[in-house]
């Protein structure tokens, strides 16, 4: 079941995200992800491991491009009006089929069918709630009006950057 | 730890350009890939200390038979959400059923076990090691590491059931067997006439001769049947051996044993000689002991290169003067003065050669060039044959498409070869 539901979750994913840029009339980035979505697609079915990384950075450039292009117009000198619910839906299906990408390869060991279906179940809810609770904080976030000063922003950065370093290095110590 | 990597640099550029341009919808881009890292941070096994059983249903088997492997591992640390457990197969052995890994999820304290089934050529496995790998919850970190266990495998060289190899050695051992023994007295072969001493049964009187001497009775002798010391030499060289990717090592190990396997039979005491990169002797011994012993070592030798042993070099101390030696080997053409020396010191000399010129030549496309190469080849090794032959050495020359108990009913169970014909 891993399989289709990360093919159906990337199909969804390039799907939003080619949409956003479509309906303003952006032809050739909507081309350029529905191309890449093709690729992606074909790599589900070859096994190519190596797409499924590549395709989550693809998705969340894209994405992050199509939001600096309609909410940062003055940096471009024109202004899109992509959506972003479009933009945002976009990333939780590439998440999960990034995650699924690896997990069939895992769960292929488990020998027992009965196994397989608890380790598969367990893993959906999982990456469902944890899913569901980025999406949610990431609505309750833009709900939240926050006016940023170049002094919050400094001291935000680096608060940001000390903690990821510690989690990155304490990540490569296990 | 690369898909750790790869959510963390997406996390990181997404700040860094969200707060660069002070747009709050690229930071909240990056809040489903924290929430998925932290889970995962959160949800790493604390350690990965794992025991574990293996069981064989046997040590021993024969080249392509199955044995199958049990394994128990228990979880002896915290508790793993995904591990894989993966059992380490040398190679030279395939799995032949089920799987030898397994991914599972392990409570404290809990258990599992799983049974796969291998096969595999001939040699010695060490089943040693089981790697298990546990990963958090979302798969982003893996702890791996080695568990050690306890396992062996032999698997044993083919063995053909050889009805008997004629063989007739000088010396001969004093127990009964089934070499003749070059010595009058029980026996079932006609030997010699003697005068009659009192006691010897009537009907061995041999009334022909008697009928020619007036005064004096005659009787016959039959040759005796003894136990013989016989020496088996394998040759594991690789340059005679090795043949472009293919090898005819396997070949001669099969006849060894089968010859080996025939000599204990027939009550003879058998030693085994093995010289490749190293010499390798199994001490001479009787019986299912002595061929349990062979096998073993058989199992474990592998062709190789030795700058000591290039040449054909044959202990002489550690085989009795003129007893019998059976060399098993392809043959090269320098192989001839050491082979013309040991029967100069009076050694009775067999040698089973698989043929290494049809071997090759049968992998070969069959083209004019291939085919006078072939032919050049052919004519170098029978000259060496006949030369061997000459020296009153034994040859079997055994084409390894003919199966060998073919060639051994033809040349060697038949007691006229000795008299030199066939293909000897």
């Amino acid at each position: 079941v891993t399989r289709p539901l990360g093919i159906a979750s990337t199909a969804v994913s390039i799907a939003f995200l080619a949409a956003a840029f479509f309906l303003e009339r952006v032809w050739l980035l909507g081309a350029i992800v529905l191309l890449f979505g093709l690729l992606w697609i074909t790599a589900w079915v070859f096994s190519w491991k190596w797409m499924a990384g590549l395709g989550l950075a693809f998705v969340f450039l894209f994405a992050g491009f199509g939001l600096f292009y309609t909410y940062g117009s003055s940096f471009l000198g024109t202004f899109r009006n992509l959506d972003p619910v479009l933009l945002f839906g976009c990333l939780p299906f590439a998440l999960a089929a990034w995650d699924l990408a690896d997990f069939d390869t895992r769960v292929k060991f488990a020998a027992a069918r009965d196994e397989r279906r608890f380790l598969v179940g367990r893993h959906l809810i999982l990456l469902l709630l944890l899913l569901g609770l980025g999406m949610a904080l990431v609505w309750t976030v833009l709900n939240v009006e926050l006016e940023l000063s170049f002094e919050l922003i400094v001291i935000l950065m680096l608060f940001v950057s000390w903690g990821l370093g510690r989690l990155g290095s304490k990540l490569l110590r296990r | 730890v690369k898909r750790a990597y790869l959510l963390t640099m997406l996390v990181f550029g997404l700040l860094l350009v969200g707060l660069a341009t002070a747009q709050a919808r690229l930071l909240a881009m990056a809040i489903p890939l924290v929430v998925l890292l932290l889970a995962g941070f959160a949800s790493l096994p604390g350690s990965l200390d794992l025991q574990v059983e293996r069981s064989l249903s046997a040590e021993r088997i024969l080249s392509g038979d199955r044995v199958t492997v049990t394994l128990t591992v228990t979880n002896r640390g915290s508790r793993l959400g995904q591990v894989l457990l993966d059992d380490h197969i040398p190679a030279g052995l395939t799995v032949a059923d089920g799987s030898n890994r397994r991914l599972v999820s392990l409570g404290v304290a809990a258990s599992i076990t799983w049974s796969y089934t291998l096969s595999g050529q001939r040699g010695y496995y060490s089943l040693k090691k089981l790697t298990a790998t546990a990963w958090d919850a979302l798969g982003l970190v893996a702890l791996s590491r080695e568990v050690p266990t306890d396992g062996q495998l032999f698997v044993l060289p083919p063995v053909l059931r050889l009805r008997r190899v004629a063989i007739k050695p000088r010396r001969t051992r004093i127990y009964a067997g089934t070499i003749p023994a070059r010595q009058g007295g029980p026996g079932v072969e006609f030997y010699d006439v003697r005068p009659y001493q009192s006691g010897d049964p009537h009907r061995w009187i041999n009334w022909r001769v008697t009928a020619r001497h007036a005064q004096e009775l005659f009787t016959n002798e039959f040759e005796q049947e003894r136990a013989a010391d016989v020496g088996i030499v394998l040759d594991g060289r690789r340059r005679t051996n090795d043949i472009g990717t293919r090898s005819i090592f396997e070949h001669s190990v099969l006849a060894a044993a089968s010859l080996a396997d025939a000599f204990l039979h027939a009550g003879n005491r058998v030693g085994l000689l093995f010289y490749g990169r190293q010499i390798a002797w199994t001490m001479p011994g009787y019986g299912k002991l002595q061929g349990e012993r062979i096998l073993h070592d058989l199992s474990r030798l592998e062709v190789g290169d030795s700058q000591t042993f290039s040449e054909l070099y044959l202990p002489k101390h550690l085989f009795p003067s003129h007893s019998q030696l059976v060399l098993v080997s392809p043959l090269t053409g320098e192989d001839y003065e050491s082979l013309s020396a040991l029967r100069m010191r009076g050694f009775h000399l067999l040698v089973v050669s698989p043929d290494p010129v049809a071997f090759e030549a049968a992998g070969l496309a069959q083209t004019r060039t291939t085919q006078l190469a072939s032919r050049i080849a052919r004519l170098q090794r029978a000259v060496l044959l006949r030369r061997l032959r000459g020296a009153g050495i034994r040859v079997v020359d055994w084409d390894v498409s003919q199966p060998f108990e073919k060639i051994a009913k033809r040349y060697l169970e038949q007691r006229q070869v000795l008299a030199g014909r066939g293909n000897l």
